[in-house]
């Protein structure tokens, strides 16, 4: 019967399940159906392994008893569970409003009125890619806080009051709001580029007022973009950790990420607890998803920026002109000019003085000595750009290969397989450093205490902006170049290598460098998985900033911003080529 | 050559959406390939015609490989392609095909020179540089791009990727070349020239081709062979001239040019050569098939010149001679078009750009009886 194997079976008789069937099977394996397998396997694992872990340690104690009781330890029924949840919800929405209100409005002023100053608002809208959190949070403690903050010794100058605080919730929404405006910015002015002016003509032709325009016509048309931008701040509100922390608990106010923080600092480690506070968080950012569906947001949507862009039909302000002016001007010096000089001002002295004349007869380059000086500092800047560099590198690869799934083929599986790396973005990334660190700890693999683990947190965390620009280069490409060069003769990976990811490359390279960026700000799942001695660099400017050398932590965050700019500059060309090649 | 055995395929959930909003009815009982079988000789140059949504493109598809059908056999020189039964399915790039796609497909980053050469340096018989030099500057001057050799492809006007497009396709002489409405993106003028010029190529190389297009003029104009299909099934197959003279079904019959139709019945005692109609008996050339009863009459307008009937003269009492007032009339340039009430019916009519008929004027208009047709009332697509 072994002969059989070599056989061929004889033409048009069934032989049936068998040996011949597996090797028929074998036979129309490609090396398409070997690198999808392997990719989704691996995605599978980056994203579950870690969450299934996570739900287990929440739910399993360590005597293996299952219970609620890590849910009674996180959040025991006393005024301070009601205050911080409380406050998470009032800086979640309220920074949410906020940014609506002011991202919204000047994308509102940049496409569709002729306001003065247009290209500001487009240079402001790059501030969270060049100033990181970990950076705006002091550059706002030196300008807004209660006792050294200089906005508050202007007033106090002029008007006899200090009413800034940002150690207050409304500090942090401010600074919060201020930060992620941007993003509610690039998103609506998309929007507004794609929603067809004609209809906005017709109703104005039909009689309608400026007003009722805005609020009958222009506002349900953007109605999706604004429901994803909302989704997409509040969440962002919900896991960010170097504001609450940063300004929140000096004033007392904790949120859930920080109190997730603050039990992580605990020993022996409630896992029962943190991973109670994780699921916390991560059911309310998926009411908020839910919610935001409803209303046609996704955040998978968001963020892929399309659609034909129509002449833009810009309202005439007349008068109101200059005053919209002057708030574009206050809005570009308070969100960047300000947090930025007094970063650079602050990283010149030794010891923070109030600028005066006298202050600035004391600036001298001694932190920058310290800076360059410091083999710790310096290798945790090596440490990020090592893992930076390969999470970049992996998460492309992935998906790249993920996106081309979901695009182009029609397998039943590609909606679950979009979902699957679409759903990091949900996870807060304090969450998914507690579920990792839960994984690695039990595992006998040599992973934990490395940068292994960061590289893999990075990577997954990561994958779903990967999956945008993989996504939007991959279907400007059209299938029937693919399909004429299968037909060709080119088996399928000569034909990824020499017609798809030429053409796609651009946005492949755009979406990298942009992984790039966001890697050197990662503090949310870092702070949870850094050994010392394996620090990265927001891992130490978070500890400069503990151990009170505040104006350290200006010096390095001057440099950030340098390397950080020429990044932004570098995806600013690649995005700008693109455009040229896609006319 | 290309045999096709009762190929069927169901519609895919992910495109039927797309076919939907285009007016498509994509009911998943119905498939959008209900067991096609047809044959494309050595040589011949072969015309899937058919309304948006029959089917065309996807049978194309499925024998270049880009579809994958639920059942049926699909052969090609006597190398199975596509069975079902056997599960073979062979992946496009080992089919030996030529393919040209509407929207050419040309590769943006590639130059002239290299969109060609790309199907020799590619797979499994990759050729040597030499050859493949040679063949590409041959294939070019055949199609008349030789000065474009060196440029990039996307320098290129519609026109000229179109014939890049074909020089890349037929470049590897492939056992056969498909064509998926390769003229529908070019302008009237165009169209009309690259026809011809398609034609000569395609005889000239002695390629088989299949062909898909929703234009029947260039169906006509083109085709050895035409196959009309609708629904998914095929509806007739034949020359030009046989599925222009006789429409074998009333769907044909409509699709094909814009006949008048007339619900009529057959005069058994006249040898079944005569048709009774609302507007009274037509005697056909040659004898209706036996088994029709209820049938349509196809009169073609092309076939009708109306003439003013001189004042006075009785009206005809001769067979196949209609008489009627002309109720409205175009201009179109090549010809002028007329509608004749004939009793309740209105007959459209053409006539010779300087016919003296006016709007209003008693005609009477002679039918030809090779120019009629018949089909079965009853026959209509499914």
């Amino acid at each position: 019967m072994t002969q059989t194997l070599l056989d061929r079976p004889p033409a048009g008789h069934d032989p049936g399940p068998g040996p011949g069937m597996l090797r028929r099977v074998l036979a129309r394996v490609e090396a398409k159906h070997v690198v999808v397998a392997v990719v989704v396997l691996l995605l599978g694992y980056l994203v579950l392994v870690p969450l299934g872990f996570l739900l287990w340690r929440t739910f399993v104690a360590d005597d293996g008893s299952a219970g609620l009781g890590g849910f009674a330890r996180a959040f025991p029924n006393d005024s301070d569970t009601w205050a911080m949840i409380g406050n998470t919800l009032a800086f979640a929405f309220g920074s949410m409003v906020v940014s609506m209100v002011i991202g919204g409005g000047f994308a509102y002023l940049a496409e569709r009125t002729d306001v003065p100053f247009r290209r500001l608002l487009s240079l402001s809208a790059l501030i969270p890619l060049i100033i990181p959190a970990i950076l705006y949070a002091p550059a706002w403690i030196f300008l807004g806080s209660s006792n050294i903050g200089l906005l508050n010794n202007v007033t106090g100058f002029l008007f006899g009051i200090r009413p800034f605080d940002v150690y207050s919730v409304w500090g942090m929404i401010w600074v919060q709001s201020l930060h992620s405006a941007p993003i509610v910015f690039l998103l609506l002015s998309a929007a507004f580029r794609a929603a067809d002016p004609s209809m906005e003509e017709a109703a104005r032709v039909a009689g309608l007022g400026r007003w009722r325009v805005l609020t009958r016509i222009t506002l349900p048309m953007v109605k999706p973009a604004l429901a994803g931008a909302a989704l997409i701040v509040f969440v962002q509100s919900l896991e960010v950790f170097e504001i609450p922390t940063f300004l929140g608990l000096s004033g007392g106010h904790y949120v859930l990420t920080s109190k997730l923080y603050y039990l992580y600092q605990e020993y022996p480690t409630d896992y029962q607890a943190i991973g109670a506070i994780g699921i916390g968080l991560l059911v309310i950012a998926c009411v908020g998803v839910w919610l935001a569906g409803r209303a046609g947001g996704s955040l998978r949507e968001s963020g892929t920026i399309s659609g034909k862009a129509f002449r833009p039909r810009r309202e005439k302000l007349g008068r109101g002109k200059w005053v919209a002016a002057l708030f574009v001007l206050g809005y570009f010096v308070l969100a960047v000019v300000l947090p930025l000089l007094i970063l650079l001002y602050s990283s010149l002295l030794k010891n923070y003085e109030q600028p005066s004349l006298q202050a600035l007869g004391d600036l001298n380059l001694d932190n920058y000595r310290t800076l360059f000086g410091d083999s710790g500092i310096i290798h945790s800047f090596e440490h990020t750009v090592v893992v930076a560099v390969c999470a970049a590198t992996a998460a492309m690869v992935l998906s790249a290969v993920a996106s081309w799934v979901v695009v182009r083929t029609r397998s039943s599986g590609r909606r679950l397989l979009d979902a699957l790396a679409f759903s990091p973005l949900v996870i807060p990334g304090l969450v998914f450093g507690v579920a990792l660190a839960v994984v690695y700890l039990r595992t006998s693999l040599p992973i934990y205490g490395t940068l292994v683990i960061l590289f893999i947190a990075y990577t997954t965390r990561f994958i779903p902006y990967g999956m945008r620009y993989a996504g939007a280069a991959l279907s400007t490409v059209s299938a029937e170049l693919e399909e004429s060069a299968h037909v060709s003769g080119a088996r399928w990976f000569e034909t990824m290598r020499r017609v798809l990811l030429p053409l796609a490359a651009p946005g492949l390279i755009g979406g990298w460098v942009y992984i790039l960026i966001v890697s050197f700000r990662e503090l949310q799942s870092s702070i949870l998985l850094y050994t010392p001695g394996k620090e990265v660099l927001s891992v130490t400017i978070f500890q400069e900033y503990q151990d009170g050398n505040t104006t350290l932590v200006s010096a390095i965050g001057v440099v950030l911003v340098v390397v950080l700019t020429v990044l932004v500059v570098i995806s600013q060309l690649i995005a700008a080529r693109r455009g040229v090649r896609n006319q | 050559m290309l045999k096709i055995n009762d190929v069927v395929k169901k519609y895919d959930p992910a495109s039927s959406g797309r076919l939907r909003r285009r007016g498509v009815d994509t009911d998943k009982h119905r498939p959008a390939l209900g067991g096609v079988s047809l044959r494309v000789e050595e040589g011949q140059f072969h015309t899937l015609l058919g309304p948006s949504g029959c089917g065309k493109t996807t049978l194309l598809r499925s024998v270049a490989g880009l579809e994958h059908p639920d059942s049926g056999e699909i052969e090609l020189g006597g190398d199975t392609l596509f069975s079902a039964e056997r599960s073979v399915d062979l992946s496009p790039d080992r089919r030996r095909l030529g393919m040209v796609f509407q929207s050419y497909a040309i590769w943006p980053h590639m130059s002239v020179r290299q969109n060609v050469a790309f199907p020799m340096r590619v797979g499994r018989d990759k050729r040597p540089k030499a050859e493949v030099d040679k063949l590409v500057v041959a294939a070019l001057e055949s199609v008349g791009l030789s000065e474009a050799i060196d440029r990039s492809a996307t320098k290129l006007s519609g026109g000229q990727q179109q014939r890049l497009a074909f020089a890349r396709a037929m470049v590897g002489r492939p056992r056969l070349l498909l064509l998926d409405e390769p003229l529908s993106n070019l302008d009237a003028q165009l169209r009309a020239s690259m026809r011809l010029e398609l034609k000569r190529l395609q005889s000239e190389l002695g390629l088989t081709t299949l062909y898909v297009t929703h234009d029947q003029a260039e169906a006509l104009a083109i085709s050895d062979v035409i196959t009309i299909m609708s629904g998914g099934r095929i509806m007739q197959q034949g020359t030009p001239r046989e599925i222009y003279d006789h429409p074998e079904n009333l769907f044909v019959a409509r699709f094909i040019g814009s006949p008048n139709l007339l619900p009529a019945k057959i005069d058994e005692g006249s040898g079944r050569r005569t048709v009774l109609t609302d507007i009274g008996p037509l005697v056909l050339d040659e004898a209706v098939p036996a088994g029709l009863t209820d049938v349509v009459l196809v009169l073609r307008p092309e076939d009708l010149e109306p003439r003013r009937r001189v004042d006075g003269a009785p009206g005809s009492a001769e067979a196949n001679e209609l008489s009627g007032t002309v109720i409205a009339q175009s201009f179109e340039g090549e010809c002028i078009r007329h509608i004749v009430a004939v009793g309740d019916e209105r007959i459209e009519c053409r006539s010779a750009r300087h016919s003296d008929v006016r709007p209003g004027d008693e005609v009477s208009v002679p039918v030809p009886g090779r120019a009629l047709s018949v089909v079965d009332a009853q026959d209509e697509p499914h």
